[in-house]
């Protein structure tokens, strides 16, 4: 055994499978806490309307935006998390696929979750959700004229844009199964995370495997009922 | 009963295989999988032709040599159990079986079912040991060892180096394996003074042999015959990323 | 041929330590300049390769597994005897020397046993700090547990699988000297003959098992760690691929093989189920702490245990032997298993009997029985298919290990120079029954602690020239090699490797098993003699040379076996007294204990090939007991 290996801790990281894994879960704890994060914010659009006719999700976008530089720190640190981890995700992907060159004529599961086999399918999914998304609500690409929607006072209409999008039903069951896959996704990744970094120790075990699912079905309930919600009508009535 | 067994035939390392039917019959429950392939194969060499070569040797579930995919699952159907040690009274008249050798890249296949697991000795080599020559020892009782430790040490020390988590995980990884021996070690005092050279080295060596990546789809645990808990993987990517951090 | 067993004199608890001081040393810078052949790598073979590798010397180390990790030593169940005394129970170096020449019906050499006894205490120390995890009280200190043979706890134990926390801890070893260049492994590969040159073992020829290259071994001294040779009688507990060839090969080449009718029947196996078995199973004898052995008192009874009332059951071991119970040692054990199976009392009218844990479980609890023997009784019922804290287990003993081997002196130095035989191919120290949890002990001794100051004297004193693979004895050695495998491959019989190793195997079952006449042994040479020619006539060696070919390799060792059978059934039928695990049924006392004859047979008998033609000769040497009293064994 050699008394140290020689390289930089970083490089060493990244170049190795453990390391590679480790760079996806700090980078998937990111986005955990951005998903999270995002629809807690995203669901004030189920407030009612305040005395003053401005909807809590406009305040908050217009906070949101009024930090500026910081907004924008965030959102870059936020797209070289994930271009990190998907960078990883494929460069690990190709490793595992030349490590079993030749299948199996038949091949059993025994015990690991469907969610886990699928895991870079459904992140590619939800890479190409992600891409369609910010051309949809942060660049206004996709629907210009609910984009372009402000209010008398200046701010921007995002509940209008919000509701107009989702009155789509393409977009809307668009929206709804992406955030399943996202949902299903983080089922396997919330425990997988503890796992590489290690917390995923025998007495916490339990506990972890709980919380994987449960992250997963908040992320569903919550960021399905948005569009499901506008799109049956029960709110955004009065938006024309 | 009668059964179908449908087994990978290669030449060789080099060689190209396939797969060929073979009948087995008048197979008695009480036989153990191996027997059942020891009757089919005495049947080909009386015939004249070369028997299925697969790897075997103590036949009761501890040598780690019988390797063999059994119908999608290594070490076929019955959960903590080596081929060998797998009894006929599994399986149904009529049966068909498929068989086929462990596939990964780092255990290229030397015969038919017969595939060369050497990584594995390599992944040792690199630092699953203590560095102790003979005779630099204390007493034996002069360092007392929590029970508990010495128990869950034991439990990754039984690993028998079979392969089947490898066989078993979609990636072909090897991480239950060479956790297995990094955790038997780090949880006794002996262990200790190399516990992060010796994991930095061994994971290194375990990527150089070509093993995929642990994307913790746990199926490793479930194919383990002496099911050797997926807590040493958690526990080698803690001292990995510690001994990264380190600079070890 | 002179046996010179070269033990030290003087009293005996100073003898090794003479012996090591007045040995030969080799300068650390020398070490390097000598390359030592370690064939095997059991406990043995891989302690042995790894030690000499630590202090210096090139070791190539050679096995026919895939790799040095599966070596049949991990099979070993029980656990590992050490006079430690830590549970305080009155052992010490003496009584362990003592149980082991006692267990081993006297004939042994004392000097080798009190030395086995003496380094069991580095034995444990060297395991422990290579971290293996051997049972531990609450505290965090060692557990032992008493074993068969013995009145104290001196066992050492890792579960059930102390075999295998040993070699590993041994291959992890060898896997160190491995990585640090000073050991080149050699797997798959099986030697097939050993070279001499004037008179000094220098080499190997092996063959590569992956694609059939013949290949030779040059160097200044090979050692043997190639085990027991149990598969001759077909079923046994050993491994499939475990033989007598390497051994054999070096008998044929003037080694002289001692003993070899000390053959050891294991009292608990599962028993034989159909004429398919490949194999039989041991379960550890440690369950004999717990478990009663017993059958009906009835003749010819069919009724199922749980029928069979309390007082209609013959625990026959608590009944003839009060003080050790099921404890008595293997060969008793096994015999009697064989008496009341004769007298058609084995259970359901079968060669078994019940190993019944009834009582344990109700004294203690199911619970306590599982920590216990957990793996044991899963494993059984794995085969069997019956559960054992329902029913009582059923066994029958089965060839199990091998006391006698090739002839070492002192030194583990066979009467070749430079051919050293360790662990149980060699015949030193179990004199012709070995006590449980002694084979491993034994395997790592003669690694561990006595082959690297030995072999250093060898290399030091012998002042042989460098020998290369181009000497004329290599070309003649691999000729005779290709020769042999020409034969077998050239030969267009009909009946199946497998086939002829089944009915050596009934032969020496039915003739040289647990008790043998001098009228059966005299028919076995003659039933081995024709059944060898026929097989050379008949057998059928599917496959090339050059290439993976199982066939070939089984043909090769049952050629062996076939040969070999017959010296066993010879030194069988020249000791004319039954001692240990060699029964000849002339030579019993009135309760049917083995009756030794001291005066005639006090010896080690050490057979020399002189031909394939000719009758092997038999040598003696002497065996000397200046600290035990010879008495007849009594376990009552």
């Amino acid at each position: 055994m050699s008394s140290a290996t020689p390289g930089n801790p970083i490089a060493r990281l990244f170049g190795s499978t453990i390391g590679l894994k480790v760079v996806m879960a700090v980078t998937g704890v990111i986005w955990v806490g951005f998903v999270l994060g995002h629809m807690v914010g995203n669901l004030q659009i189920f407030l009612p309307m305040p005395e003053d006719g401005v909807h809590a999700i406009n305040k908050y976008a217009a906070m949101l935006k009024s930090t500026g530089g910081v907004l924008w720190a965030v959102r870059l640190g936020l797209l070289a998390a994930f271009a990190t981890h998907v960078w990883a995700a494929i460069t690990l992907s190709g490793r595992n696929k030349a490590a079993r060159p030749v299948g199996y004529d038949r091949y059993d599961n025994i015990q690991s979750k469907p969610s886990s086999n699928y895991m870079l399918i459904s992140g590619l999914v939800i890479l190409g959700f992600l891409l369609f998304h910010i051309a949809h609500f942060t660049m206004g690409v996709v629907q210009p004229d609910a984009y372009s929607r402000h209010l008398p006072n200046g701010m921007h209409d995002v509940y209008t844009m919000f509701v107009l999008g989702f009155r789509n039903p393409v977009f809307a069951v668009l929206y709804m199964v992406s955030n399943v896959l996202v949902g299903l996704h983080l089922h396997h990744a919330v425990s997988s995370m503890f796992q590489t970094l290690g917390l995923r120790t025998p007495g916490y075990r339990g506990l972890i495997d709980k919380i994987s699912p449960a992250v997963a079905a908040v992320v569903i309930v919550g960021n399905v009922l948005m569009p499901l919600a506008v799109l049956v009508g029960v709110i955004g009535r009065s938006v024309s | 009963m009668n059964l179908t067994l449908k087994v990978w035939r290669q030449d060789g390392a080099s060689g190209s295989g396939q797969f060929v039917t073979y009948p087995a019959n008048d197979v008695s429950e009480h036989m153990s999988f191996l027997e059942m392939l020891d009757v089919v194969n005495e049947k080909l060499e009386a015939e004249g032709q070369d028997p299925i070569a697969f790897d075997h040797d103590c036949r009761e579930g501890i040598c780690g040599a019988c390797s063999m995919q059994i119908n999608g699952v290594p070490h076929g159907p019955e959960r903590g159990t080596t081929t060998c040690q797998l009894h006929m009274r599994t399986f149904k008249d009529g049966d068909s079986i498929t068989i086929e050798p462990w596939r990964a890249a780092s255990f290229p296949v030397v015969k038919d079912l017969v595939v060369d697991r050497s990584a594995f000795d390599r992944i040792i080599e690199a630092g699953g040991y203590v560095s102790v020559s003979t005779g630099a020892t204390q007493d034996a009782n002069a360092t007392p060892i929590n029970k508990a430790d010495a128990d869950e040490a034991f439990d990754y020390a039984t690993c028998i180096g079979c392969g089947a988590c490898v066989a078993a995980c979609k990636n072909a990884s090897a991480s239950l394996f060479t956790s297995a021996k990094l955790s038997h070690l780090a949880l006794l005092p002996q262990g200790q003074a190399e516990r992060y050279e010796r994991t930095a080295a061994m994971v290194a060596q375990m990527d150089l042999e070509g093993f995929g990546a642990c994307t913790n789809t746990y199926e490793c645990e479930a194919a383990c015959p002496k099911e050797i808990s997926v807590n040493a993987i958690a526990r080698m990517n803690r001292d990995y990323l510690k001994a990264t951090l380190l600079g070890r | 041929m002179k046996l010179d067993s070269r033990e030290p004199t003087g009293p005996i608890e100073e003898r090794w330590d003479k012996h090591r001081f007045d040995m030969k040393l080799v300068n650390p810078a020398n070490k390097r300049k000598f390359d030592v052949i370690v064939v095997g790598s059991g406990l043995a073979g891989a302690s042995a390769a790894a030690t000499l590798a630590e202090l210096g010397y090139n070791v190539r180390c050679f096995c026919y597994q895939d790799s040095p990790r599966r070596a049949h030593s991990i099979a070993a169940q029980g656990g590992i005897n050490s006079a430690k005394n830590y549970p305080n129970d009155g052992d010490s170096v003496f009584r362990l020397f003592y149980d082991t020449v006692k267990g081993g019906d006297y004939r042994s050499r004392e000097s080798n046993v009190y030395r086995l006894s003496q380094v069991s205490l580095n034995i444990i120390d060297q395991a422990v700090g290579q971290g293996v995890p051997f049972a531990r009280e609450y505290g965090g200190l060692l557990a032992n547990r008493s074993f068969g043979g013995a009145q104290v706890s001196r066992t050492f134990y890792a579960r059930g699988q102390t075999g295998q926390q040993l070699l590993l801890g041994a291959y992890q070893a060898l896997a160190r000297q491995i990585d640090a260049g000073k050991v080149k492994m050699y797997t798959r590969t099986e030697m097939l003959d050993v070279v001499l040159v004037d008179g000094h073992a220098r080499g190997i020829i092996t063959r590569n098992l992956v694609d059939g290259t013949i290949e030779r071994h040059a160097g200044d001294a090979v050692l043997l760690a190639t085990g027991g040779y149990s598969n001759v009688f077909y079923l046994s507990t050993n491994a499939m691929g475990c033989n007598v060839t390497a051994a054999y090969r070096a008998y044929k080449k003037g080694a002289a093989f001692a003993n070899p009718c000390y053959t050891q029947i294991h009292p608990t196996c599962i028993p034989v189920k159909g004429s398919y078995q490949s194999k039989l199973t041991l379960m550890s004898e440690s369950l004999r702490n717990d478990g009663r052995v017993w059958v009906p008192k009835k003749a010819g009874d069919m009724r199922p245990a749980n029928q069979i009332p309390e007082d209609e059951r013959d625990y026959y071991l608590e009944r003839k032997y009060p003080s050790f119970g099921n404890l008595v040692p293997r060969d008793v054990a096994s015999r009697n298993a064989k008496y009341v199976c004769d007298e058609n009392r084995g259970v359901q009218g079968g060669q078994q009997v019940y190993l019944d844990f009834r009582d344990a479980i109700n004294r203690v609890g199911a619970e306590a029985v599982k920590a216990k023997y957990g793996n044991l009784f899963h494993m059984y019922q794995k085969i069997t298919a019956e559960n054992p804290y329902e029913v009582p287990m059923r066994i029958f003993p089965a060839p199990h290990y091998t006391m006698g081997g090739l002839w070492v002196d002192y030194n583990l130095m066979s009467n070749i120079p430079g051919l050293h035989v360790l662990g149980e191919a060699n015949f030193s120290d179990h004199g012709s029954n070995r006590l449980g949890a002694s084979a491993l002990m034994q395997g790592l001794a003669d690694g561990y602690f006595v082959i690297p100051y030995t072999l250093g004297h060898y290399l030091a004193t012998a002042k042989q020239p460098k020998v290369n693979t181009d000497h004329p004895e290599f070309g003649a050695a691999e000729e005779a090699v290709r020769g042999r495998i020409g034969k077998l491959l050239s030969n267009n019989g009909s009946e199946t490797v497998d086939s002829f190793h089944r009915r050596l195997g009934r032969i020496m079952w039915n003739h040289c098993g647990m008790s043998r006449t001098a009228e059966g042994l005299t028919s076995a040479i003659e039933e081995i003699k024709e059944l060898r020619e026929e097989f050379w006539n008949n057998v059928s060696v599917t496959g090339s040379e050059g290439s993976f070919n199982s066939v070939l390799e089984r043909a090769g060792r049952v050629a062996d076996f076939l040969e070999f059978g017959e010296l066993m059934c010879r030194d069988a039928l020249t000791r004319n007294e039954s001692c240990g695990g060699h029964f000849r049924e002339e030579f019993q006392t009135e309760e049917g204990e083995a009756k030794r004859d001291d005066e005639s047979y006090a010896h080690v008998a050490a057979w020399e090939y002189t031909g394939d033609d000719s009758e092997p000769v038999r040598h003696t040497e002497a065996l000397d007991f200046e600290y035990v009293k010879l008495t007849q064994r009594s376990y009552k």
